[in-house]
């Protein structure tokens, strides 16, 4: 069977749209339906593996996994040049070209990387791992570094690494973004596990400029729109949506979210809790789609440019998401959704977003054709990734 | 940490195994349930005039706890969803009147000085005849070794009730991860002084991410404490006096204070000789690393 696709992305300068499937990477022309070029971590995982002594490793209980090196982030460059992904067990980060899908560099880390954000210079990258330290990295490999994947060593594998983190959290990281520049500076927006979202400089990061406090749960997900540049849009395992100034760390609004996404009447002993595993913004409309991965819920809120305005719910849609690419300028996006029926495999939806919020599924035949061309061969359903991780970042102390 | 391989394992009975300490355990047990219920209730009493029956201070071998904590792992912890969430007055309630009451609505004390990873709170109580003006707070991430320093202060607070100056009305204690949770307890630049004494080691270089000097973290204490504040640190583990040089010294918003400076300064005394490590060190005559920075007002690179 084929595996689903995880991960999306959209080139805005070429039109592409790229679709992470297990380890595989693949180019469509959204256009035609086309495949045009695709990629493999195995490329990598098999120069990793090449020289490596035999380690023993603690024995699993678990059977080992096949899938083992898939994408688990994946972003594109804002000037289209570059698509930047990381990877699950190899634990490293992948620089592609857009013109061949050739690989610039990947790198390994320490840690498993856990967000990625591009800084709109198109130069650089900061990448945030699972113990809370963001490093940060050239998009364009300097000159005089070879091409090619780059191992760790083994003193590396012990201790310290190469390049020191910029800054940190004693927690997983989970989101991160750079801010546009409010007042001739720039910031880094960071999200943990510890319900903590922190304003810090960039690129000066060793200051922490504040915290943004009121969050109770995991915060996955964070937004600047770029029509309220002093806005922030963080959600997670907390039932709301917040909304922040994110320049005095003012809570400016609490967007509830259960009257939105309905508990569902046959799970009444199920306790409400909400899983935001994505939101993305549709700049035109001034719209963002928010998505809760507990109630399959896509939903659309119209965000006001003035923050003494208040965020407007518009509808709501039920999607398996797995992820979303907003594609063009008026309001369409791609989806990938989770396919449960007996052929499983990937599936892939194209919607548009009218300016009154309502989600409409368009070009059914091209999104079928781009479904049905999409191939990460896979064993057996026992193969597939764990694809909905958000939820589990919900902590359970027992002491 | 693993509960089950924790010496504080509070399974009542035991193992036929463990027969021959059981009563000792017992003992233990049986200790810290009375000093629970004393804990619960004088914890935040504000203790007026010569009480007849002196309050004893606790005795350290019933609260034995494992040297070390994850600080990664997600323990039970209490912790404000802000600085600003924080009721204070349970803590210090001499000093800081309920949230509910009128006078909370004038501006109070803060905390000014924190001691992280307080152990068993021989710093702390120094502190607090040092800087009776100021309120001092403890932070210790093990549960025994927080009820222990709870306990002394309570002592110490009845004790004293009748003498004219109060003291130890400033000094708490509360149980937290210092590493994650520092801000959601301290304002932006309200610290004047952080104690860092005897920090675990970590040993294994894979652990040095655990160490409570960071470069990362060392950020954050800057964030905290105000321009001119002053991290202290001491320990009798030379690589780790070395590492956490290194981590400050690069850090742009710290600057090493000089050896003079550090003869002269009463904390840096006190340090080396109240801490219950600094007095062990002192017994097993080993050697103790002092360094000093003050936190700057602008990141110079």
């Amino acid at each position: 069977m084929r595996h689903p696709v995880q991960k999306l992305a959209f080139n805005r300068t070429n039109g592409r749209l790229y679709l992470a499937a297990g380890e595989k990477l693949q180019e469509f022309d959204p256009t035609t339906g086309v495949l045009v070029q695709e990629w493999s971590t195995e490329l990598i995982a098999a120069d990793e593996t090449k020289d490596e002594q035999p380690k023993k490793k603690k024995a699993k209980t678990e059977q080992a996994k096949v899938v083992r090196n898939a994408f688990r982030t994946l972003s594109c460059s804002e000037d289209g040049r570059y698509i930047v992904g990381s990877t699950d067990e190899l634990k490293s980060l992948v620089v592609l070209s857009t013109t061949d899908l050739s690989l610039q560099y990947s790198r390994k880390f320490p840690k498993r990387p856990s967000a990625l954000a591009i800084t709109d210079s198109n130069e650089t990258l900061l990448l945030g791992d699972k113990f809370g330290d963001v490093y940060s990295l050239p998009i364009v490999p300097s000159a005089g570094s070879k091409p090619g994947h780059s191992k760790l060593s083994s003193a590396e594998n012990e201790s310290g690494y190469d390049i020191e983190p910029i800054f940190g959290h004693v927690s997983m990281l989970v989101d991160l973004l750079v801010t546009p520049e409010v007042e001739g500076a720039r910031y880094a927006i960071s999200s943990d596990r510890d319900e903590h979202v922190r304003v810090t400089r960039y690129p000066e990061a060793c200051v922490i400029e504040r915290f943004c406090f009121g969050h109770m749960q995991y915060v996955s997900q964070l937004l600047v729109p770029s029509w309220a540049p002093t806005t922030l849009l963080s959600g997670g395992g907390d039932d709301f949506l917040a909304r922040w100034n994110w320049t005095t760390g003012e809570l400016v609004e609490k967007i509830e979210l259960e009257a939105y996404i309905g508990a569902e009447p046959s799970e009444e002993d199920s306790e409400f809790e909400v899983a935001v595993s994505g939101i993305w913004e549709i700049p035109e409309l001034k719209i963002v789609l928010v998505f809760d991965d507990n109630s399959k819920k896509l939903l659309s809120f119209k965000i006001p440019e003035s923050q003494s305005e208040p965020a407007r719910f518009l509808s709501s849609k039920k999607y398996d998401l797995l992820d979303a690419a907003v594609s063009g300028t008026n309001g369409e996006a791609w989806l990938t959704v989770y396919n449960s029926s007996e052929s499983e495999g990937p599936e892939i939806k194209k919607i548009k977003v009218d300016e009154s919020g309502v989600i409409t599924e368009i070009e059914e035949a091209l999104a079928k054709k781009i479904s049905e061309t999409a191939s990460f061969e896979i064993a057996s359903r026992a193969d597939v990734l764990a694809l909905h991780p958000v939820s589990l970042l919900r902590k359970h102390a027992e002491h | 940490m693993s509960e089950a391989t924790a010496p504080t394992n509070e399974n009542v009975g035991g193992s036929p195994a463990s027969e021959p300490s059981a009563t000792g355990k017992r003992k233990r047990m049986d200790y810290r349930q009375s000093q629970q219920a004393r804990r619960q209730e004088l914890k935040s009493v504000v203790f007026e005039g010569d009480a007849e029956e002196k309050i004893k201070l606790p005795k350290k071998k019933y609260y034995r706890q494992r040297a070390h904590s994850n600080p990664f792992s997600d323990h039970l912890l209490e912790y404000p969803k802000s600085p600003s969430d924080m009721d204070w007055s349970r803590l210090y309630p001499a000093l800081i009147p309920p949230p509910t009451s009128t006078e909370a609505a004038s501006p109070q004390p803060k905390v000014e000085i924190a001691d992280i990873g307080c152990g068993f709170g021989g710093l702390l109580v120094s502190l607090a005849t040092e800087f009776p003006d100021k309120l001092v707070l403890g932070m210790e991430i093990r549960v025994q070794v927080t009820q222990y320093v709870e306990d002394r202060i309570i002592a110490l607070r009845q004790q004293h009730a009748a003498s004219e100056e109060k003291l130890y009305n400033n000094i708490a204690v509360l149980r937290a991860n210092a590493m994650k949770f520092l801000p959601n307890f301290f304002e932006k630049g309200q610290l004047s002084k952080m104690f860092f004494c005897f920090p675990d080691p970590h040993f294994k270089a894979r652990k040095h991410k655990a160490r409570i000097i960071t470069s990362t973290l060392a950020s954050e204490y800057a964030y905290l404490l105000r321009p001119g504040g002053i991290v202290y640190t001491i320990t009798d583990v030379k690589d780790l006096h070395e590492w956490m040089v290194k981590h400050l010294e690069e850090h742009p918003m710290f600057k090493r204070l000089s050896k003079e400076w550090e003869e002269s300064d009463k904390c840096v005394q006190i340090m080396r000789k109240d801490t219950e490590e600094g007095k062990k060190v002192e017994r097993n005559q080993g050697d103790k690393f002092v360094a000093c920075y003050v936190r700057l007002e602008k990141p110079e690179y």
